[in-house]
């Protein structure tokens, strides 16, 4: 309820940084999930699921032409993160210093979050030196070549320039000549040698990160996981006012995504579609992951045709689209089920889960530098590598000998599970 | 002896032609669902891994004896009057007969049911067993069959549990422990080598992070005998993690200069 004198709050910003002991994965509620059950069951017994009675059947949609699909969901605008991080650091700055202060910070995200650019954002806002990254002869190297190009320590606190390194996973190889580089970087940055500075980190490396080194207490940060009310602000929200308002309806249930214009606070969240709970708790609160699935899962229905800009000055509540059907061709976009995810090979053994985690600790690697971390003969290594990406469970980044591989946001919660599953190290996220 | 027989069979109720039908469908209720934990339970937990897989397999033999024991609670009132005379003489007779005849074998099924309870071996577990090592893959009645990396099949009788030791790996975990064995000429940087040893370990794509890594050093008198042991994410990858911190922690101590020294054989013999 919304009035003159209770002005309608706006709803709070998706992008917060948070400490890692504050992060919090959305989880589906307990109903909803018995829900969710039950109609896998009745679709097994193939009774009738009332839900469906007004959905569009998912065969009548096509998936949303390229041009369409980026103005609906652009790619993720990180620098929005840097802000959140920023004002993080601004306010933790502005308490007075107590044992939780600490001069080096490690911003830690998920796969597929690019904390390199949220770095590379907030770099570019406070002027901050960006550390060239070592390559990997470095890393294997005795000689300590890169870590004599770091700055050298400040000599007045107050102006000392902070640093960024923006991927802490490539200045380390799992090999046993490949972790000395490590350790002797975040020797010398958590002493304070090195001045004030931010360490960008994805969740995998940091996990085995801290088997290696265990960093100090309380020095990591996240940005907090996206809930479905999060997801329905970033994804949502920004095109559903305006001339070509777009309206975001289920295709399961007919439905619209976002709750009503006046609900608010409690009701509003309440009143998020389960689909975008579920997608929130499917992707763990990861907001990199969620886009990948939001954009595959955004259908359109054939004779949908972009609303008249004289027809419609507003959006057009969910009510009245509801009330007037949905074949009227009114500008709907339809959120088509859980797409299905790639299938892991039925021989999948040691040497898939090796493939994996080493992909996951180092985000990416090419072939011959795996062959050197793995076990594995590199013959066959090139044979599974080809026969996971047939399977989409593996992806190449460039081309020719420097190809790199890693795992493609849509295998990469089977690969998790997978992992899980047989007791590797696995990220917190 | 013969006068007695009456009296023995006496014991015994009269089996009139629905009773022998209701014993005849309590054991093969009883045997169906023992044969079907028997392949259900083992497939389901070979498809699993980790605790699930472990917990799955240790669960059939004691399932089993459950059924058993359920399924000859609803057979004997129906065989015998179950008054304390009527026990009393039954086990009696039975004695006399396992005693004679069958005392390896009754003593093997009896050891099976203590091993039921006890547990000093279950399916999943490494066990070393009348000097022979593998994994159990499954704990009959009478037997416990073990696989040994060698592909054989060893099937060794309950009995054995009254007289030897069982060296058992994991005991019912899904972790174990492996050793990985260094011999070094004793001229070299000793805290530079258990450092390395260390990272050879910790970058083995088989570890299981939430057991600890050590690396032991004994001086003998051939050399310097460094022991990594550590613990791989899968008991069935001992073998293969063992050889991988070889491999790898022969080329670490190479590059440090530690060089490689295989014992006299009258020393290690």
């Amino acid at each position: 309820m919304t009035d003159a004198s209770h002005p309608r709050r706006a709803p709070p910003s998706p992008w917060r940084i948070v400490t890692l002991d504050e992060h919090v994965r959305p989880t589906d509620s307990q109903p909803a999930a018995m829900r969710r059950r039950w109609r896998a069951l009745a679709r097994l017994l193939r009774s009738e699921d009332p839900d469906q009675a007004h959905a569009r059947a998912e065969t009548e949609l096509r998936s949303l032409p390229n041009v369409r699909l980026e103005h609906l969901a652009p790619a993720l605008d990180w620098s929005a993160a840097a802000e959140a991080l920023a004002s993080f650091l601004r306010d933790e700055s502005a308490r007075p210093p107590d044992a939780s202060h600490a001069r080096v910070r490690v911003l830690v995200c998920p796969p597929h979050c690019a904390h390199e650019q949220i770095l590379a954002h907030w770099a570019a806002r406070h002027g901050a030196r960006i550390l060239d990254l070592p390559d990997e002869a470095d890393v294997l190297a005795d000689t300590p070549r890169w870590l004599e190009s770091l700055p050298p320590p400040p000599t007045d606190d107050r102006d000392a320039r902070p640093w960024v390194l923006p991927r802490l996973e490539r200045c380390f190889l799992r090999h046993a000549q490949g972790l000395t580089l490590l350790r002797s970087f975040l020797a010398a940055a958590f002493s304070g040698r090195l001045g004030p500075g931010l360490i960008g980190c994805d969740s995998w490396a940091f996990a085995y990160v801290q088997r290696i080194w265990p960093l100090p207490a309380g020095v990591a940060l996240t940005l907090q996981g996206f809930d479905g009310s999060a997801l329905a602000e970033h994804f949502i929200r920004p095109f559903c006012s305006g001339v070509h308002a777009v309206e975001f309806r289920s295709a399961r249930s007919g439905k619209p995504l976002l709750p009503e214009p006046d609900s608010d606070g409690e009701d509003r969240d309440a009143a998020i579609a389960p689909e975008l709970r579920q997608l929130a708790a499917h992707v763990r609160g990861n907001p990199g992951l969620a886009w990948h699935y939001w954009r595959e899962r955004l259908r359109s229905a054939p004779q949908a045709r972009p609303a008249q800009d004289g027809e419609s000055g507003t959006a057009p509540s969910a009510a009245d689209t509801a009330s007037r059907g949905m074949t009227l061709g009114e500008d709907v976009v339809w959120l088509g089920e859980d797409i299905a995810p790639p299938g892991l090979p039925a021989d999948s053994g040691d040497d898939h889960a090796f493939i994996f985690h080493a992909l996951l600790i180092h985000r990416s690697l090419p072939t011959a530098l795996l062959a050197h971390l793995l076990p594995t003969p590199e013959p066959r290594l090139q044979s599974l590598l080809l026969r996971l990406e047939a399977l989409g469970l593996v992806a190449r980044d460039g081309g020719g000998e420097a190809a790199r591989w890693q795992v493609p946001p849509l295998a990469y919660l089977t690969v998790r599970e997978f992992l899980r599953s047989r007791s590797y190290l696995t990220d917190a996220f | 002896m013969l006068e007695d027989s009456p009296k023995l069979a006496g014991l015994f109720n009269s089996l009139d032609r629905s009773a022998w039908i209701e014993i005849a469908a309590i054991a093969a209720v009883a045997v169906l669902l023992v044969r079907a934990s028997q392949r259900a339970l083992p497939w389901i937990a070979n498809r699993l891994h980790g605790r699930a897989r472990h917990y799955l397999l240790a669960s059939v033999p004691l399932l089993r004896l459950v059924l058993i024991v359920i399924a000859s609670g609803l057979i004997l009132p129906i065989v015998i009057e179950p008054s304390l005379r009527n026990m009393v003489a039954l086990l009696g007779a039975a004695g006399l007969a396992i005693g004679f005849a069958l005392k390896d074998y009754v003593s093997s099924l009896i050891a099976g049911v203590v091993s039921a309870f006890e547990q000093p071996y279950r399916p999943g577990d490494w066990v070393e067993l009348d000097g022979h090592y593998g994994e159990v893959v499954h704990v009959g009645m009478r037997t416990v069959s073990l696989v040994t990396v060698d592909d054989d099949t060893i099937i060794v009788p309950h009995l054995k549990l009254w007289t030897s030791a069982v060296r058992n790996a994991n005991n019912g975990s899904p972790v174990l422990q492996c050793a990985a064995n260094f011999l070094v000429h004793p001229q070299h940087d000793a805290r530079r080598a258990r450092e390395v040893l260390e990272d050879v370990a910790l970058t083995s794509p088989f570890l299981y992070f939430d057991a600890p890594v050590v690396v032991s050093i004994a001086e003998e008198t051939w050399g310097t005998r460094y022991t990594v042991r550590a613990y791989p994410v899968d008991p069935r990858q001992q073998y293969r993690f063992v050889s991988d911190l070889t491999v790898r922690g022969r080329e670490a101590l190479a590059r440090i200069g530690a060089e490689a020294l295989l014992p006299q054989v009258s020393v290690l013999s």
